[in-house]
């Protein structure tokens, strides 16, 4: 059996869900599930339970992951436009910041044109702003990109129309970026029908002309993200289901899926899922951290190998090809075949 | 799939066929799989492979050696042929008898148009051509087939735009002739008038019924094109120096050009470029000459020289 090696890959968009909603996932199991499914360090979103907009609950949230983390983490601030006195004080401790032009879980949205303005003002120039926007938003946010000269991350894009406003963009060298989550690669909205509460999603899992046009223009995506969001089965199965499909165990067994059907190439695996979060977080690489793969190993993905506290996925059942083997953190073996060998707080914090 | 290159000298892409060519890619791909997986194969243990360059080469002549070490074989790597027993006086034909009882398998570069085939003819082992004179340069027409086939479903709908020096750029000739047996059936010759692409070619695709535009602006037709395949043109093919400068402008590849082309495009070059595209074209995503262009050239390469060894 040949290994082959994956370089410290990075998911840059997960929500561990602590603190706040334990019973969907905590700091251990969300690590633990990274770590499962090949991933060595993971970017946590700021719309906890109570919203990361103050140094104080930033500081909350480090000691928690602190003391149970299994994999390396970063943090990101969040910000409706009132909370701007903050960004001194954690713009060092956080990865980047993250605003919400459009629907999720929670009521984190920054809205009007002023106060969009004003945190692009504010925040630092060399440290990245991960946006969630759709539709006419994506323009907004370029246009003021253009003028403040921030540098933008476009995440989760979905549709064909957003990706090609991004890449009209990347044309004209605007500092934008983005990813694509692999439940927009590998689900439609026929999916989402069968899949009930289990495929509500935000963005919406779209129709196959967008999927295809994700797939097709593969090259002018950055990244790879997972956009973890785990709830559980019963709040997904109840009338009113949650938004979030939880991706951690599955995003990279499903990309080397791709790879072995000849989709993706190894090369663009890796600079998605690793060389472009370093460059784009300026982080630098560590040799001594990377995840073992075995691209010719056949199985079927069943719920008991997730990590995952919410143990469920919308792939299920699905027959995968390439398994990851081992993560190597710091030149310390973490993970082999599903176990874990660390203790809980042997992640670190990337920026402190 | 049959293996129709057992054995047999690659000279020219004329007596190639259209599944001579899948085969080659479908081999390409196990190979590059095994390389992703392990660096290497073991398939042509015990096999020596001699590289002959009777002028300059870095590329295609690394790229060779590199293949058959990851292959598993040994080399006899001669770069600058003109400089032993040739320089003596020793004929083309005594040193293809030569290294024919020492390798099982010649890859040669040489100036002069016809050469490859003349060495072929006293050569006892297969003979792989890596460039004759300005005629034809085989594997160079593999390995950007190979990458224009990775990144659209068909060749047939495709519009292929040559750009630069079409007369006396071989990997041109053996490229368009190469792709119109693979399903293309549009071609966009840019060039100066002067370095047209030679009639005999454009009769040729004609006759496989492939549409030729012929045009001496980039600009106004980067647009339609989905390869836009730049190539070098040479200072020294131009008598007046400042219809060379005209020229060398027109064909710089920009990012304002690179504004109009399609987004689904893709940018090949055989390097060495020497201008012709700027820097600030690299980190294009459209831009593949670095980032697949010269590895695939690497697959494609152990491909051929294992198809020409093993059964």
């Amino acid at each position: 059996m040949f290994l082959t090696k994956l370089p410290a890959p990075i998911d840059i968009h997960v929500h561990l869900r602590d603190p706040g909603d334990t019973h969907k996932e905590d700091f251990y199991t969300g690590t633990s599930a990274a770590l499962n499914g090949g991933i060595s360090a993971v970017f946590d979103m700021p719309n906890n339970k109570t919203p990361i907009f103050t140094e104080e609950s930033l500081r909350e949230k480090e000691n928690i992951a602190k003391v149970k983390a299994v994999c390396d983490y970063g943090f990101y601030f969040g910000s409706t436009g009132k909370n701007i006195e903050e960004f001194p004080k954690v713009s060092e401790r956080v990865v980047g910041l993250k605003l919400y032009l459009d629907q999720t879980t929670g009521d984190y949205l920054i809205r009007d044109l002023a106060s969009i303005r004003d945190v692009f003002i504010k925040w630092p120039k060399e440290k990245v702003i991960v946006i969630h926007a759709e539709a006419e938003n994506v323009s907004l946010v370029i246009k003021l990109a253009k003028e403040s000269g921030n540098k933008i991350h476009i995440t989760h894009v979905t549709t064909k129309a957003d990706l090609e406003r991004i890449i009209e963009a990347k044309k004209m060298s605007l500092p934008v970026t983005c990813d694509v989550t692999p439940h927009h690669l590998f689900l439609t909205d026929k999916d989402a029908v069968e899949l009930k509460g289990k495929g509500q999603v935000k963005p919406s899992l779209a129709n196959l002309t967008d999927k295809t046009f994700l797939w097709d223009s593969l090259s002018w995506v950055d990244c790879f993200s997972s956009d973890h969001a785990p709830h559980t089965e019963e709040e997904k199965n109840s009338p009113s289901p949650p938004y979030g499909i939880p991706g951690l165990d599955t995003m990279i067994p499903l990309l080397l899926t791709a790879v072995k059907d000849g989709s993706l190439e190894m090369d663009d695996l890796i600079q998605k899922i690793s060389t472009n979060p370093h460059k784009i977080f300026n982080i630098p690489v560590d040799k001594d951290t990377y995840t073992e793969v075995d691209l010719d190993e056949n199985y079927e993905l069943k719920k008991e190998n997730l990590k995952t506290k919410c143990c469920w996925s919308p792939y299920e059942g699905w027959q995968l090809h390439g398994k990851v083997k081992s993560v190597y953190i710091r030149g310390k073996k973490v993970m082999e075949d599903g176990r874990i060998l660390v203790e809980k707080g042997f992640g670190r914090n990337m920026m402190l | 799939m049959k293996n129709n290159f057992y054995n047999k000298s690659l000279i020219s892409i004329k007596s190639v066929s259209k599944e001579d060519s899948l085969y080659i890619f479908e081999m390409a791909d196990k190979l590059k799989n095994e390389v992703i997986k392990k660096g290497k194969t073991n398939d042509l243990e015990g096999k020596i492979l001699a590289a002959l360059c009777y002028e300059p080469s870095s590329r295609t002549f690394s790229s060779f050696i590199t293949a058959i070490q990851r292959l598993g074989g040994g080399f006899i790597p001669l770069n600058g042929m003109e400089h032993t027993s040739v320089a003596k006086g020793e004929t083309i034909s005594d040193t293809a008898k030569v290294f024919s009882s020492y390798a099982d398998i010649i890859v040669l570069r040489h100036p002069v148009v016809g050469s490859v085939s003349e060495f072929a003819k006293s050569a006892t082992v297969p003979v792989i051509n890596a460039g004759d004179g300005s005629r034809e340069h085989p594997t160079q027409a593999f390995l950007d087939s190979y990458t224009i086939g990775k990144h659209f479903k068909s060749f047939e709908n495709i519009t292929v735009g040559l750009v630069g020096d079409l007369l006396y750029g071989r990997t041109v000739h053996s490229l368009s002739l190469l792709l119109s047996k693979l399903g293309v059936k549009k071609f966009i010759f840019i060039s100066p008038d002067l370095l047209k692409m030679p009639p005999e070619i454009v009769s040729g695709l004609k006759m496989l019924n492939c549409e030729i535009t012929e045009s001496e602006s980039l600009d106004s037709s980067i647009g339609n094109m989905d390869i836009i395949y730049m190539t070098r043109v040479q200072k020294e093919r131009f008598s007046d120096i400042l219809v060379y400068e005209k020229y060398k402008l027109a064909y710089i590849l920009n990012k304002s050009l690179m504004q109009k082309a399609k987004s689904s495009s893709i940018v090949l070059h055989p390097l060495p470029r020497v201008g012709e595209i700027l820097e600030e074209i690299d980190s294009d995503p459209r831009a593949l000459y670095f980032r697949e262009e010269m590895r695939n050239g690497l697959y494609v390469r152990m491909a051929i020289i294992k198809s020409i060894l093993m059964q």
